[in-house]
């Protein structure tokens, strides 16, 4: 291949990319544009009941109110505050838990009937028995998120040790390393990309810990609104409260995958 | 790197032994643990240990789930849990899968349903039941429309995952031996987007039967999340944990059936 030509896909690459970008914008927000003045035509032909459904403008105008009046920054600083305590403590127990797993097979097949189990039932259904323990408000709320954070993170941990490459670690033995050595020369960096990818998974349960156990065992926080309005029959609210959610979803999720990234890029360094 | 190499040159013949051996000490483990917490949930309960008005005892459990069955509660309300998962499911599988394929195919399609999707993927989408209750009601609607909305993301995001993973060279020889559109999508495509979706069929079963559980605990007339909030505002705990292990036991089933599909139907993957 000759280097003109080399340069020129490169360029129309370049070309190319921006323009898909722009379809990008264009097509997805187009048809949440569309679906938003859809909705806000019928609301004004009359075609739906505003009452019912709401109307974009409403929402919008709702989440507004909500900043205005500062309930949101109390609602995001207890929700952020549950889900910051429950993540943090997922992240220490489950992946300790799941590093210990990996490294002695005996736990890892004495515990992981309970991972699974745990992954598998739903949780919140204990809520009347969690309130019972420990109160209603934001200590259930933390259990729940917990609970529902920290298997990803146990599952990650265990599978990141699991594909570590058995020669290294047997050479840093053979070598009259101990233990703690092998963890942070070999198991920590080896396994720390599917730890991070755990993070991930972990972070998105969380959320949906710290909201689910708002609408049911909460005393205050965006879930515990959604609720509260919904059982105020304030349709406009609830909505404006669910967009809020959404778009701490997407913020979130942005976060933690651009972590997961600069782990990926910090191991091809290794 | 010789060392390891070294070391498998007989490997293989021990290997399927040595297989089975660990397999049989994975599930001898697993047993003896489960036997060993419920003995000791059985004793600390009933020794006064701990309150057994909070953690019941596993007998209790037992005794409770016998009274479930046999008073006919649990076969009033099941079906209509079944039923409204299994509808939910069905719609968010019949549309998710051409949908998630369709996306993963042709890339405007994709751009198209990708934002919107996108933010189903990562709002718990529980958090929208209230909306759906003001829309429908408690009834069955409500739940059928979560399960379903739930399911979707999980099976759409999977079977577009499994498109965009075929073989671009496969499919540029195709093309190059004159396959039409039609033929490369159904010969080449969708076959080896199957694993992938099949995957996301498994995980939507899980996330679906936590969630229609959950919603009918947020409001429902009947099914066994509605017997859960009954139970648990009369703090009567051991039907409670019955009920929740009894959820939990079903994913897991269904949730290993389909793996077992997964794995004797893709063998050659």
């Amino acid at each position: 291949m000759a280097w003109t030509s080399v340069i020129s896909t490169v360029r129309a690459d370049d070309q190319g990319k921006i323009r898909e970008r722009v379809y990008a914008v264009v097509l997805g927000g187009g048809l949440i544009f569309i679906g938003a003045v859809a909705w806000q035509l019928a609301v004004m032909a009359g075609a739906v009941d505003e009452f019912l459904t709401s109307s974009p403008v409403l929402v919008i105008e709702g989440v507004v109110k909500q900043i205005v009046s500062g309930e949101l920054l109390v609602n995001i600083g207890i929700s952020g505050l549950e889900f910051i305590v429950a993540f943090a403590v997922a992240s220490v127990f489950g992946i300790s838990l799941g590093l210990l797993m990996g490294r002695l097979r005996y736990v890892k097949y004495a515990i992981e009937p309970y991972v699974w189990l745990l992954y598998s039932s739903p949780v919140i259904a204990l809520f009347p028995l969690i309130v019972l323990i420990f109160g209603l408000g934001a200590p259930s709320v933390v259990f729940i998120a917990i609970m529902l954070a920290i298997v990803p993170l146990i599952v990650n941990a265990m599978q990141g040790v699991d594909n570590v490459d058995p020669g290294l670690i047997k050479v840093v033995e053979s070598f009259g390393g101990n233990e703690l050595q092998l963890l942070r020369k070999v198991v920590l960096p080896a396994s720390f990309p599917t730890i991070m990818a755990g993070v991930r998974l972990g972070m998105g349960r969380a959320v949906v810990g710290v909201v689910v156990g708002e609408l049911f065992a909460g005393q205050g926080g965006i879930g515990y609104s959604i609720d509260k309005y919904a059982s105020e029959l304030n349709t406009t609210q609830v909505f404006s409260s669910v967009l809020i959610v959404i778009v701490a979803g997407l913020v979130l999720n942005f976060i933690a995958r651009a972590l997961e990234r600069a782990s990926s890029g910090w191991r091809t360094d290794l | 790197m010789r060392t390891p190499k070294r070391k498998d040159a007989g490997a293989p013949l021990t290997t399927s032994r040595a297989g089975s051996q660990e397999s049989a000490v994975k599930v001898l483990t697993g047993c003896i643990s489960i036997v060993v917490v419920l003995v000791a949930w059985q004793v600390s309960a009933s020794s006064g240990l701990v309150d057994a008005s909070y953690t019941s005892s596993p007998l209790e459990i037992v005794k409770a789930a016998a009274e479930l069955v046999t008073s006919g509660e649990l076969a009033q309300n099941l079906p209509t849990t079944l039923f409204e998962f299994s509808i939910g499911y069905a719609l968010a599988v019949v549309i998710g899968v051409p949908l998630g394929m369709l996306m993963g195919w042709r890339l405007r399609v994709r751009q198209v349903f990708e934002p919107l999707l996108y933010a189903l993927y990562v709002t718990p989408s529980l958090a929208l039941f209230p909306i759906f209750v003001l829309v429908w009601g408690i009834g069955t609607t409500s739940k059928i429309a979560i399960v379903f909305v739930d399911v979707l993301a999980t099976v759409v995001i999977n079977a577009m995952a499994g498109v965009q993973e075929t073989d671009a060279r496969t499919l540029r020889m195709a093309h190059a031996f004159g396959a039409g559109q039609m033929a490369q999508f159904w010969k080449i495509i969708a076959p080896s987007a199957m694993p992938t979706t099949v995957a996301g069929l498994r995980l939507g079963v899980g996330r679906g039967v936590i969630t229609v559980i959950v919603a009918e605990l947020y409001g429902g007339v009947v099914g066994l999340g509605v017997m859960i909030s009954a139970y648990g505002s009369s703090f009567n705990v051991p039907p409670l944990i019955v009920l929740a292990l009894l959820a939990g036991l079903f994913g897991l089933i269904v949730g290993s059936l389909l793996r077992r599909i997964e794995r004797s139907v893709f063998r050659w993957e």
